[in-house]
């Protein structure tokens, strides 16, 4: 016989967005298909708000109360987040939106001892997002699921569903008895036929054989109460860990300054950091997806050349390149992605010379990503030299490329004299100077669209300063360089 | 010694000019002559100060230097240069393009920031720095940078401004000659200042020193250029 696990969020949330700080104002949240109250955190509940209070009872007990619209979608992306975190644990799960999880316990028994330590397992998992919750073991994943959704009715505790865990068969049959038909998925319309005839518990369905039900009650109804039962099957897709990591965080309050969301990027990037642990990973391209209210999202792009895995590492180069960015307008989510992921590979320290492999050493690749970050791709340059005879063609800095930086050996060069400082394009010079080499002919060829002809000199100014100047066809003179 | 005495040199209150243990280790310039004059080279992970026009073989100066620096698989990296750096200077002095990183900033805060993050990473052996405006604070943290991350700051930088006297270890003017380079200390750490030393430049560059005319050649007018 199967054994299943539901885990019931009833405030996912309220919990989610109370997670970074816990005020006093009452927060309620609010479906804005009928107006009515949802969720309710402790300082709205002591005020007398009850869940199912519309909102303007709710606002007459409690005039400084804060309302946010309720949203299906982020408590669905919530619980992708959480069956991530348990599916280091748990290889059958399947999410339940908006507010459950549901584990296949039966194929983890060969790894854990039994449903209990199956649990302990995945209650770190649930209590770091919310302390809100129940869950329940049944034998069939509709059942769990009424019975788990019954206790958050029942307000039972944590501790007192932990004891269920622990129930034999029997007596989760008598629990599921007791389950109001409300708890359960029938549609509202049945349940108040139901209601009618004096049917409320489930109890009084399950004694009726199935192929009685079916000639009083519709076909959907039969279904839902065989698969309470264990006669029928459940049709459920199980959750596939996704390649890369996601990850979206409602902010609790909108944020202006770029300063201040250091605090939920690390929040994110603990989550990352936590994720490319497990998996020897390191995060080599981030986008960072920040959502403003009224405004288009701006990404943001953290590279490191060498892939980093620390969210103390990972956070200095996003606030680098938050610290050059204006925001156009509040932020009112952030959402992370990871777009590539490298594996990360060991390199031992050299155990003679301690300094050279101390802790707080950056190697090349890490340093130029942090220049990157704070100035900008094009402002960390490298040197390359062309087989080129135009001065201009032969030298030119071009934004560091790490890839190439290893293998290619620099050709030999023609031990030319040529200045040290190249000025980007020549100045007209009018100067007296004593010429003291020169000439150098430098042709282009014909075909080239702008073919040159220059002469060059190698000449001392009045500063005494050696300069590169060169003479063209027509007459006029340039200066090209200075040897420093 | 008397008790007050004492109490005195042991809460550093005291200057000893004779037992200076400042003097760290140095590098050589690729020049003898140069090497004793600044008594055994570059001094290692500190700020140099050149003061000096470009163009006048600031660069051919440092050359061995830095040439020795990429060998030993660090970073050079040129900071805030007036203009590109040509490759084939530095290619024909044995530096390693490869090991070159040049930065560029219009802000001068990011250019002291880079400075720093250079020089403490610990992967980059020697910085050159154009810019002409420092406080003393700066240097010093500039100091303790190097030292963590066992690189040397040389800082290029044409007006000095006089009644500023920076906290670097090493402050040499440079000035053009006919020969070469004429290098005068204006500060050393730990030694007293001396008269200027000629770099003669003739051998390792022959074409970029100004030629002397033999005695008996009578000079025709200059020519005129522009």
């Amino acid at each position: 016989m199967m054994q299943w696990l539901y885990i019931h969020l009833p405030q996912l949330q309220l919990d989610t967005l109370c997670h970074e700080s816990e005020t006093s104002v009452p927060l309620v949240i609010i479906d804005a298909v009928d107006n009515s109250v949802v969720q309710c955190d402790h300082a709205a509940k002591a005020k007398g708000i009850v869940i199912g209070h519309g909102l303007g009872s709710a606002a007459a007990l409690c005039p400084n109360l804060r309302v946010i619209s309720y949203c299906a979608n982020s408590e669905t992306s919530q619980l992708e987040q959480m069956a991530q975190a348990c599916y280091q644990h748990m290889a059958d799960i399947a999410i339940m939106p908006p507010q459950g999880l549901l584990l296949r316990l039966t194929p983890m028994l060969k790894l854990y001892r039994d449903a209990a330590s199956c649990w302990q397992v995945i209650k770190p998992c649930i209590e770091q997002v919310t302390a809100h919750y129940s869950v329940a073991l049944a034998h069939s994943a509709m059942a769990a699921q009424c019975l788990a959704r019954q206790q958050a009715i029942d307000n039972q505790d944590a501790n007192v569903s932990m004891v269920m865990l622990e129930h034999k068969m029997l007596l989760i049959n008598q629990q599921l008895a007791k389950v109001a038909l409300s708890t359960t998925t029938l549609a509202n319309k049945v349940i108040r036929k139901l209601s009618h005839i004096g049917i409320n518990r489930l109890g009084d369905l399950l004694n009726i054989p199935l192929k009685e039900l079916a000639q009083r009650f519709d076909i959907e109804v039969v279904n839902i109460l065989g698969q309470i039962s264990g006669q029928l099957r459940t049709a459920l897709t199980f959750y596939q860990p996704s390649a890369q990591f996601h990850y979206y965080l409602d902010l609790h309050f909108e944020i202006q300054t770029t300063i201040r969301l250091s605090k939920p990027m690390g929040h994110v990037l603990a989550r990352l950091e936590q994720y490319l642990i497990l998996r020897e990973l390191l995060a080599s391209e981030l986008h960072l997806r920040l959502i403003l209210r009224d405004k288009p999202p701006q990404i943001i792009h953290i590279n490191s050349a060498q892939g980093e895995q620390k969210q103390a590492k990972l956070l200095e180069l996003g606030m680098l390149k938050l610290e050059r960015l204006s925001l156009n307008s509040p932020v009112i989510a952030l959402e992370l992605d990871s777009i590539l992921l490298i594996e990360k590979q060991t390199v031992s320290g050299d155990i003679f010379n301690p300094s050279a492999s101390s802790s707080n050493k950056l190697s090349p690749p890490q340093l130029i990503s942090l220049l990157q970050a704070k100035l900008g791709d094009g402002s960390v340059q490298s040197i390359t030299h062309h087989q080129e005879h135009a001065p201009e063609c032969a030298n030119r800095q071009q934004m560091l490329q790490l890839k190439d930086n290893q293998s290619t050996q620099s050709p030999k060069l023609p031990s030319l004299l040529r200045p040290s400082y190249l000025l980007s394009s020549p100045r007209p010079w009018h100067e007296p100077v004593t010429i003291i080499h020169g000439p150098e002919r430098i042709q282009t060829h014909w075909w080239l669209s702008q073919p040159i002809e220059r002469d060059y000199y190698i000449a001392t100014n009045s500063q005494q300063q050696w300069c590169w100047l060169f003479k063209q066809a027509d007459g006029q003179w340039f200066i090209h360089g200075y040897f420093g | 010694m008397n008790s007050i005495l004492a109490q005195l040199h042991d809460s550093h209150q005291i200057w000893h000019g004779n037992n200076h243990h400042l003097i760290s280790d140095s590098i050589t310039t690729g020049d003898t002559g140069l090497d004793d004059y600044l008594h055994g080279g570059w001094p290692e992970a500190s700020v140099i100060e050149l003061q000096s026009i470009n163009g006048i073989g600031e660069l051919r100066l440092l050359m061995p230097y830095l040439a020795s620096q990429a060998q030993s698989t660090r970073l050079v990296a040129f900071i805030a240069p007036p203009s590109q750096l040509g490759s084939q200077m530095l290619a024909s002095n044995e530096l390693d393009t490869s090991q070159v990183l040049v930065l560029y900033s219009q802000r001068d805060n990011d250019i002291l920031w880079s400075v720093e993050q250079c020089l403490k990473s610990g992967c980059v052996g020697v910085i050159v720095l154009w810019h002409q405006q420092f406080t003393s604070a700066q240097i010093k943290r500039f100091k303790l940078a190097a030292e963590q991350g066992q690189a040397s700051l040389i800082i290029i930088r044409h007006q000095p401004n006089l009644s500023l006297c920076l906290p670097v270890q090493l402050s040499l003017s440079l000035a053009p000659h006919q020969h070469g380079l004429m290098i005068s200390i204006n500060k050393q750490l730990g030694h007293w200042s001396k008269a200027p030393y000629l770099l003669d430049m003739r051998k390792q560059w022959p074409d970029l020193v100004t030629p002397v005319k033999p005695s008996n050649v009578i000079e025709l007018s200059q020519r005129k250029v522009g």
